[in-house]
């Protein structure tokens, strides 16, 4: 072997090792970016059926929030625990003033009948 | 011999590249024919293996009162099918299986399970492979089915061979799947069921896929079915080959557009004020039916509106059709003395008449016409504001003859009757008013107490409206606005003034005649209030049916509004056939009452009328010191 043949050797051994170690590397990366794709996936699915999850949870409890808070219940619970709450008369109503934002704090003014102040 | 095996070789080197060659032409032409000669048909079927698209439903809006309480909404739940031919001769070991868990007898579930067989145009036999089991199934009975079907035991004991295997994994995950599907709820139940209607569910196909599409089939589901019910997104994706989505290679994903709220002008405390009083005055009157109908005079607002019988939203096919009628808007009936504000208003409006003007009511009865006109009294002269007050139909009867009959027909149309008012509810009816060629000679006096005429109560209630908010007649508004699911405004409904009916002045003069109704001079002192001064009418008026008036039946009823001067609330109450009292100020009148005072209260109402002092007070000994005695 010359020793021409002997320095381009290695150089020539060089580049597929550089070429193959790249291409390599790029396959790995590629699978690898594929399995975090694929991996990714997975966790927004799992979310999108958390959040679904939630979602229907919420649902239910305005469904219940809205059972409990109607009318009727509010009145048989009312009868129920025996509260015997009665209606109030228009001199026993305090009614609150409010002012703009910015102006004095709200006064308070109790009516007995309309535009006229409690005696 | 180098040359001999030199062109052996060349010559075996040349049949294996004729080979090579062969086979890659061979493939480069099968390439060829399914990459371009069958391109589209290959296309199809690569895409049909891997590409689904997902139909993503919408969710359907919720129904909501002007406070905010949730009055319809939706529950996702699902539809469970089943495959039959997946499910072969094990029929009955599935419906056993399942049973408990699927609302149906086990023989029809059983029958429903068996494959059937049918034979298509191409003479091609073909097996049924989807059978709707329950509608409405929600999630954790799903989750139990699934459960149910993952552990179906085989029926026989021997090793299963791979191929029975494969089928039996086959029959326990596929046989039964859904579809997705929504439950309207309703949480108050029975609530104002007229108004918010029900809805039905249609089976329609896009692309292929089968649907469930909940359609409002009554009341204000119907109406606002097309914003309540949003718009259909889809997903394309890829799946693998069992079926499961690759979500990397989703295509296109595009969200579902839930239907917007609809946010009722109706106030579900008032609602119930409403049902409740309805439903006392139901137990002593055992009517045919009722209605009542709570709004602003001055926006037209319906802030409550009840008609019986009632039914349950959650169930309405339980409901007799009877029951669904919205009686409000759809029945029509001679609406008797409340009339009398029509032609008193539009007296008093062209100015042929006082409130002082005195009319003679004949001692209680006349002769008009060749007929004879009848008040319940016997009375001789009365001012306008006592015919209205004590309800003359003589007196009435004689205002009109002043008004002459295109006048009373102008304002009878003016104020409403024979349109339909408008309301967004479906099934509204006009009413009955009869052209001029149509009516007798005796009708002009006849009209003023409301017979020869037929009315709606929404009609009725609408006219006293526009005496209360100065002589506009409003188009009664139901519909406050539209929002989407962040709680945005969409659209805002306003009020709609359809026109005006009689000058400021003359709703005043007629207001200040209504409130004589409810003194104890007038017909309908049961109606007034302790804290707020009411302006109203009382009605009585015979039920007609096939071939006249039904012997012993009336409709009863009274409209009226609080505070008189400044009306806030307006009540019109209304019942048809009752027993144990007919007329409008004995049966109508208290329930007026009672709802009034408790719907004041609730909206905070001021009284308008001052408290008398507290007696007990002047009785209580005047202590001049409040130091302990020595």
């Amino acid at each position: 072997m010359s020793k021409r043949s002997r320095n381009k050797l290695p150089l020539v051994a060089r580049w597929p090792f550089w070429l193959c170690l790249v291409a390599g590397l790029v396959g790995l990366s590629l699978l690898w970016q594929q399995q975090q794709i694929s991996k990714l996936g997975a966790r927004i699915k799992e979310k999108e059926i958390r959040l679904d999850e939630l979602r229907r949870q919420n649902a239910a409890k305005v469904r219940e929030l809205a059972m409990i808070s109607s009318p009727r219940e509010i009145e048989a619970r009312i009868k129920r625990m025996g509260l015997e709450l009665v209606l109030p008369q228009p001199d026993q109503i305090v009614r609150m003033v409010e002012p703009p934002s910015g102006e004095e704090p709200s006064q308070v003014v109790r009516t007995a009948f309309t535009g006229q102040p409690a005696r | 011999m180098i040359c001999m095996a030199s062109y052996q070789q060349h010559r075996r080197l040349f049949w294996l590249c004729l080979g090579l060659l062969t086979c890659f032409g061979a493939l480069a032409a099968r390439l060829v024919q399914l990459q371009v000669v069958q391109h589209e048909e290959m296309l199809g079927l690569a895409m049909d293996n891997t590409q689904r698209t997902f139909v993503r439903e919408p969710r359907r809006g919720d129904i909501r009162d002007i406070r905010g309480n949730l009055l319809a909404t939706s529950k996702e739940v699902k539809t469970v099918c089943a495959d039959p031919s997946l499910i072969g001769p094990h029929a009955d070991l599935v419906a056993r299986t399942i049973a408990p868990l699927i609302r149906m007898p086990l023989p029809e579930l059983a029958q429903k399970l068996t494959p059937r067989t049918w034979v298509d145009a191409q003479g091609k036999t073909n097996v049924d492979k989807y059978v709707v089991l329950e509608r409405k199934v929600d999630e954790e009975r799903w989750r139990d089915l699934q459960k149910a079907m993952a552990e179906l035991p085989h029926p026989e004991s021997r090793p299963l061979t791979k191929r029975e295997k494969v089928e039996w994994a086959r029959l326990r995950t596929k046989a039964l799947f859904t579809e997705p599907d929504q439950l309207r709820v309703y949480p108050n139940q029975s609530l104002a069921a007229h108004v918010i209607g029900f809805v039905g569910v249609n089976e329609v196909i896009t692309n292929g896929s089968r649907a469930i599409v909940t359609k409002g089939v009554d009341g204000v589901e119907f109406t606002m079915n097309t914003a309540l019910t949003g718009v259909q997104g889809f997903r394309q994706t890829l799946t693998d080959a069992k079926r499961r989505e690759m979500v990397a290679f989703r295509e296109q994903d595009v969200a579902a557009k839930a239907g917007l709220n609809v946010v009722l002008t109706l106030d579900a405390g008032i609602q119930h004020i409403i049902e409740t009083e309805m439903a006392e005055a139901l137990q002593k009157h055992t009517p045919e039916g009722a209605m009542v109908v709570a709004l602003r005079p001055s926006t037209g607002e319906i802030l409550g509106l009840a008609s019986y019988p009632n039914f349950d939203l959650n169930d309405p096919g339980k409901a007799t059709l009877s029951a669904r009628r919205n009686r409000i808007i759809s029945d029509v009936a001679e609406p008797g003395s409340t009339f009398k504000i029509v032609v008193v208003s539009a007296g008093l409006n062209e100015g042929l008449i006082k409130l002082t003007d005195q009319f003679d009511c004949e001692n209680g009865l006349w002769q008009w016409g060749g007929r004879s006109l009848k008040d319940d009294h016997h009375y001789g002269l009365l001012s306008v504001r006592d015919v209205i007050g004590k309800s003359s139909n003589i007196g009435s009867a004689k205002i009109a003859l002043l008004l002459r009959e295109q006048k009373v027909l102008d304002y009878i149309k003016a104020f409403g009757f024979g349109q339909r008012s408008g309301i967004s509810l479906p099934g509204e009816v006009r009413g009955i008013v009869h052209e001029l060629p149509k009516w007798s000679k005796i009708s002009i006096t006849r009209l003023p107490m409301g017979h020869e005429i037929a009315v709606t109560p929404i009609q009725m209630a609408m006219a006293m409206a526009a005496m209360a908010n100065g002589g506009l007649l409003m188009q009664p508004m139901i519909i406050d606005r539209l929002e989407d699911d962040s709680g945005k405004v969409v659209v805002k409904h306003q009020p709609r003034v359809v026109r005006r009916v009689i000058q400021e002045a003359a709703a005043r003069q007629t207001v200040e005649a209504l409130k004589s109704v409810v003194t104890t001079n007038g017909t309908g002192p049961k109606a007034a209030l302790k804290h707020h001064t009411v302006a109203g009418k009382t009605g009585t008026a015979q039920k007609a049916g096939a071939g006249g008036y039904i012997s012993g039946a009336y409709y009863s009823s009274f409209i009226g509004f609080f505070p008189a001067d400044n009306p806030q609330l307006l009540i019109a109450v209304s019942f048809d056939h009752p027993r144990n009292g007919y007329y409008g100020s004995t049966v109508a009148a208290p329930v007026f009452h009672r709802i009034a005072e408790r719907a004041a209260n609730y909206l905070a109402i001021p009284a308008d009328i001052a408290p008398e002092p507290p007696k007990v007070a002047a009785h209580l000994p005047h202590k001049k010191s409040r130091e302990p005695n020595p």
